[in-house]
């Protein structure tokens, strides 16, 4: 029996800004599924979503000699591009996008760190920070990083005055800060 | 440090804090990476946020990805790889503005928007600009020509002059050795006095690209050296008298500045 160990997604970056189409692909089947899962939450579209995925590989391939650590780990880089272009998708759309190919969403995203797939180390961190959170705080900054809500929007989720909304979000950060450090 | 300057650094750093969770509105994303593309502390801010939320992303359950997507990629790849269009070493500093940028290959969407913004008047080139600037995603698109037009000849859009309160004003685009110059906002020229464009190197002195003669809000530089155009160079517009400095140097005040993004050199 053959055990495929995921390759290291540095090496294959390092690869793929050579030209090495079979890195390319590995990092494809590495991260592809998880890219389309993120981009399938914030959009749910899957037509959409799978467009950006498309879009961030292409960007990928052209660009991967430009990967910089400071943006974090690879898979943090590319959920990163990601997201930013869901969520620039989402706010050019005149309403949100959600009866065509609904994904099951929960009323307050759920957090078990058991579930987490990659990055199990910067999870743990970021789990136990969020943790300190208070119930409204952690809800808040969840809803909006999972549905890529905006602050009026997470104050309808919530049920919740808008202004309490923005306080309970930007304490939560400084929290998440304090407790994660400041690099 | 000041109180006065901890406030500021608080601000920006909520500000990148909100950038990255995605709670802004549409018109704050744009000016966050329109500042973005010129200040490197919010930039500096916003991937530590991005280090900080993004492993985040590591608890959506993975998606089965549809086969058709890895054939569509590779499909638009190897179509890029026998059209002109830019090299990987084109998108130098990519890194910093990766989400941001264009793809090599248009996918429709912007392709047909590009291709009907390239028959679109003179008029209403700079609200079209605007859109531009405030739509980084679109930043430094390459512009695909109708057919029959040289596609040697593609325009690029390769920097964002902003003035001292940081509002973009012009946008710089190189066809081949030309630059051409979109003011946005119709800025006014005082009597006696021309705008005379400039490239700074690092260190170096800056060298003139020539005097802005506006018409129509567009002002066009032939002949322009590719090293004076290289990404990472900065450009600026500086106040001088009619005909252009008489020093070689600037002489006036600095109105405008902005780095280049990529350039086609």
């Amino acid at each position: 029996m053959t055990i495929a160990f995921p390759l290291d997604e540095r090496v294959l970056i390092l690869k793929i800004s050579r030209g090495d189409k079979a890195a390319f692909r590995q990092l494809y089947d590495q991260t592809a599924p998880q890219l389309y899962g993120v981009a399938l939450r914030l959009l749910r579209r899957r037509d959409i979503a799978e467009d950006m995925v498309q879009e961030v590989f292409l960007t990928l391939w052209h660009a991967a000699d430009q990967y910089d650590v400071s943006r974090g780990s690879v898979r943090t880089w590319l959920s990163s591009i990601t997201r930013n272009r869901c969520i620039d998708y989402l706010r050019r759309q005149p309403a949100p996008a959600d009866n065509i190919d609904e994904v099951p969403l929960e009323a307050c995203a759920g957090f078990d760190p058991q579930q987490a797939t990659l990055s199990a180390d910067d999870i743990k961190i970021l789990s136990e920070c969020l943790s300190g959170l208070n119930d409204q705080q952690r809800c808040a900054v969840l809803l909006a990083y999972f549905d890529g809500s905006t602050h009026q929007q997470v104050a309808e989720q919530m049920q919740s005055p808008l202004g309490s909304v923005k306080t309970w979000i930007r304490r939560g950060l400084d929290a998440l800060r304090q407790c994660m450090g400041v690099a | 440090m000041t109180e006065q300057q901890d406030n500021v650094n608080d601000t920006l750093n909520l500000i990148a804090a909100q950038y990255v969770l995605g709670v802004l509105s549409a018109s704050a994303r744009e000016r966050v990476k329109a500042r973005m593309l010129q200040e490197k502390p919010l930039r500096d801010l916003v991937y530590a946020w991005e280090r900080r939320l993004n492993p985040l992303a590591g608890m959506v359950a993975p998606e089965p990805v549809p086969p058709h997507l890895w054939q569509s990629i590779m499909q638009q790849i190897e179509q890029a790889s026998v059209t002109s269009n830019p090299a990987p070493e084109t998108y130098k500093d990519f890194a910093e503005h990766i989400e941001e940028s264009p793809l090599p290959v248009a996918t429709d969407v912007r392709y047909k928007r590009w291709r009907s913004w390239a028959g679109f008047s003179t008029a209403i080139a700079a609200a079209l600009a605007l859109f531009i600037i405030f739509d980084p995603n679109d930043i430094v698109p390459v512009v695909h020509l109708p057919p029959g037009q040289n596609s040697a000849q593609q325009v690029q859009d390769i920097a964002v002059l902003s003035n001292s309160d940081k509002n973009p004003a012009w946008i710089v685009r190189q066809q081949q050795g030309q630059l051409i110059l979109v003011n946005l906002n119709a800025a006014s020229i005082p009597a006696r006095h021309d705008l005379e464009l400039w490239s700074i190197q690092g260190n170096q002195p800056p060298r003139s690209l020539g005097v802005l003669h506006l018409t129509d809000g567009q002002a066009s530089l032939a002949s322009i050296s590719a090293q004076l155009l290289s990404t990472g160079s900065v450009l600026a517009i500086s106040l001088e008298p009619v005909g252009g400095s008489p020093t070689g140097a600037p002489t006036g005040a600095v109105l405008y500045s902005g780095s280049i993004i990529k350039s086609n050199s």
